[in-house]
């Protein structure tokens, strides 16, 4: 599925991140993203980037392992780590538990309107879709294939990259 | 300490708190940045500063409030040692407290020689536990200069006892127990029978709470000099801390003052001044000194014997004359001195040894210019006395107040004094309390009676000095 990111976006006045995900915005069709660490070259990101990069962020965190922040993240990684998935319907299964808990607090922060103002619709989460998935258990990985639907319309297709150790 | 607050320290709300601070200040100054959860910034930039932004907070509110001895007062989980710090700054030493002392008798049941350690143990029917300050060696014919102790009969020949010294095991008021008081052995002691108070234990004297001192510290933090009111009482205070000398408070009566006397030795009778009687009262409820003195007989049925100036230094009142082994127990019998119990007796009053010292006392007035002064003396006739042997031995109780030989001694110090001033320290006049109460209430809610009596007893003995004694 093709990255649907319009031509022409203004930009300008928004509020921005560092570059977590730094292939996203690579202008390409189909992109397996890397997360890394800040580097002195570290990039801003706005827009759809952005809302990618925090669900990754969040989907991948594991939940009730921060400090002072137990709702942060979802229990996607902790049942893979845990073996309980052992089947792509128990993987869609995770993902939708998952996927839940992200939309929830992505929208529970986009709703602090006081705090951080009006967001942009292109950064707002409509919906996360799974296009599809699998695991290799020779080699201890999964595949999910995201769609990322913001409210202006626009999507992003992203592969989140995990390995699960047994 | 602060160093002992850790992030397990801080709570969610304080950490919410410090996030929120911290993302209004970073988007006041940088607006475009997004700080959302889930956002990089937010994870590198705000969530490792709101830790420590929040530990410190927590940091420096538990300074805070240790710095203030108002607020460290109110929290009941203070710790004493930040107390003392703050003290500290004033060259002032919180009072530690005091252990009780007072004497024991021990029933035996046999004439023979008893041993008892240094630090044998005694111990109340509460758990209240005392010690011996040396080693005693018991004899029927003691070795006097060895130190060794009398060993009695009893009357009817049941029994033998002697009396011997103990100290509380740590400081507190609620080892001043009563005379009577059932103590038990608490190591072997062959023939055992019994042991009780042989009078009222005193010198017991909690810690010193913060309140206590907050009230003190004005004369505390004061120019130290036997001057002022304030600077006597800081002065005496700062020389006694941690001492068995445990100053409650302090009256300074000089020139101008109606109960001074001794400024006023000329042909006018005109006061001069440089005079000042400094009444200390170093107890909560007074301290009973207990004597064994052996009085002649002067008459039928009645003997007399006399009680020097350093045997109970500065005594305010006699409670009791008795038999040796016996235990007068009533404390108070409503105004009456002596205690119920007790043998009549006339107590006469004099100077002692005052042509040997400096102070400006008139003869001719000493029994009021000595009173209650380590210059005091008393010749004490006890009347209605059964038996009518040459001599006969005593048990002697007397209200004193503890120390006061040990301050007169530091009033006189060349290194102390005023070269102007002449310092004589005295007993207080204690004012002895009896309470009769009757409490009704609904039987549902009952009364704590022990907590009636402690809060009474408190609240009397926290008046201290007053100049007119009222009903309430």
């Amino acid at each position: 599925m093709a990255q649907h990111i319009p031509y022409k976006v203004d930009y300008s006045g928004r509020q921005v991140d560092i570059e977590l995900l730094q292939s996203i915005a690579r202008p390409v069709e189909l992109q397996q993203v890397t997360v890394s660490s800040v580097t002195q070259m570290a990039k801003i990101v706005t827009g759809i980037q952005k809302l990618v990069q925090r669900y990754a962020s969040l989907i991948l965190q594991i939940i009730e392992t921060t400090h002072f922040d137990q709702e942060n993240g979802s229990e996607l990684v902790r049942m893979l780590m845990a073996g309980v998935i052992q089947n792509r319907g128990r993987l869609q299964n995770a993902f939708a538990i998952s996927n839940n808990q992200v939309v929830r607090q992505l929208r529970k922060d986009d709703a602090q309107e006081e705090v951080y103002g009006t967001m942009p619709e292109d950064e707002q989460l409509d919906n996360a879709q799974l296009l599809d998935y699998d695991i290799d258990f020779a080699r201890s990985t999964v595949y999910l294939r995201i769609r990322i639907t913001s409210r202006a319309g626009d999507s992003l297709e992203f592969i989140v990259p995990t390995t699960a150790p047994r | 300490m602060a160093e002992d607050i850790t992030l397990e320290n801080v709570t969610q709300e304080q950490f919410d708190a410090a996030e929120a601070v911290l993302v209004d200040l970073t988007r006041a100054a940088y607006p475009s940045l997004d700080l959302r959860r889930g956002t990089v910034l937010r994870d590198l930039l705000i969530r490792p500063a709101a830790s420590v932004y929040a530990l410190n907070t927590d940091r420096l509110t538990e300074l805070q409030n240790k710095m203030s001895l108002v607020t460290l007062s109110t929290d009941e989980t203070a710790d004493p040692s930040d107390v003392d710090a703050i003290l500290a700054n004033f060259g002032v030493e919180r009072n530690t407290g005091n252990k009780a002392t007072g004497p024991v008798m021990v029933r035996v049941d046999a004439a023979r020689d008893y041993v008892l350690a240094e630090n044998f143990r005694f111990i109340t029917l509460d758990g209240l536990v005392f010690l011996t300050t040396r080693p005693y060696t018991v004899r029927l014919d003691p070795d006097t200069t060895a130190g060794d102790i009398q060993l009695y009969r009893s009357d009817d020949g049941t029994y033998y006892y002697f009396v011997i010294d103990l100290i509380a095991e740590t400081e507190g008021a609620q080892y001043s127990i009563s005379q009577g008081t059932a103590l038990d052995a608490g190591n072997t002691l062959f023939g055992f029978v019994a042991g009780e108070a042989y009078s009222d234990f005193s010198g017991g004297v909690d810690e010193e709470s913060i309140q206590e001192v907050l009230a003190r510290l004005p004369a505390a933090v004061s120019y130290r000099a036997l001057e002022s009111r304030t600077s006597i009482d800081a002065k005496l205070r700062e020389y006694f801390e941690d001492t068995a000398v445990r100053i409650q408070s302090i009256s300074s009566q000089g020139y101008g003052d109606r109960t001074q006397l001794r400024d006023k030795h000329n042909p006018m009778g005109t006061a001069v001044g440089s005079r000042v009687d400094v009444y200390m009262r170093t107890f909560t409820s007074p301290n009973v000194v207990t004597l064994q003195k052996t009085g002649t007989l002067v008459a039928p049925n009645t003997y007399q014997f006399e009680i020097a100036a350093d045997e109970a230094p500065g005594f305010y009142a006699i409670r009791s004359i008795s038999e040796i082994e016996s235990s007068v127990s009533p404390e108070l019998a409503f105004g009456s001195i002596p205690a119920i119990g007790s043998y009549p007796f006339l107590d006469v009053r004099d100077g002692q040894d005052l042509e040997y010292t400096f102070h400006d006392i008139d003869p001719d007035n000493a029994v009021i210019e000595t009173a209650f002064s380590v210059f005091q003396k008393s010749t004490v006739t006890v009347q209605e006395v059964p038996q009518s042997t040459s001599t006969h031995v005593f048990k002697v109780e007397l209200y004193t107040t503890g120390g006061l030989l040990d301050i007169q001694t530091y009033l006189d110090m060349d290194a102390v004094r005023n070269v102007e001033g002449d310092y004589i320290a005295r007993c207080p006049l204690i004012c002895l309390v009896g309470v009769d109460v009757r409490a009704y209430y609904d039987i549902r809610y009952p009364v704590d009676a022990e907590q009636m009596q402690l809060n009474l007893y408190n609240y009397i003995n926290s008046r201290s000095f007053t100049r007119r004694l009222t009903r309430s």
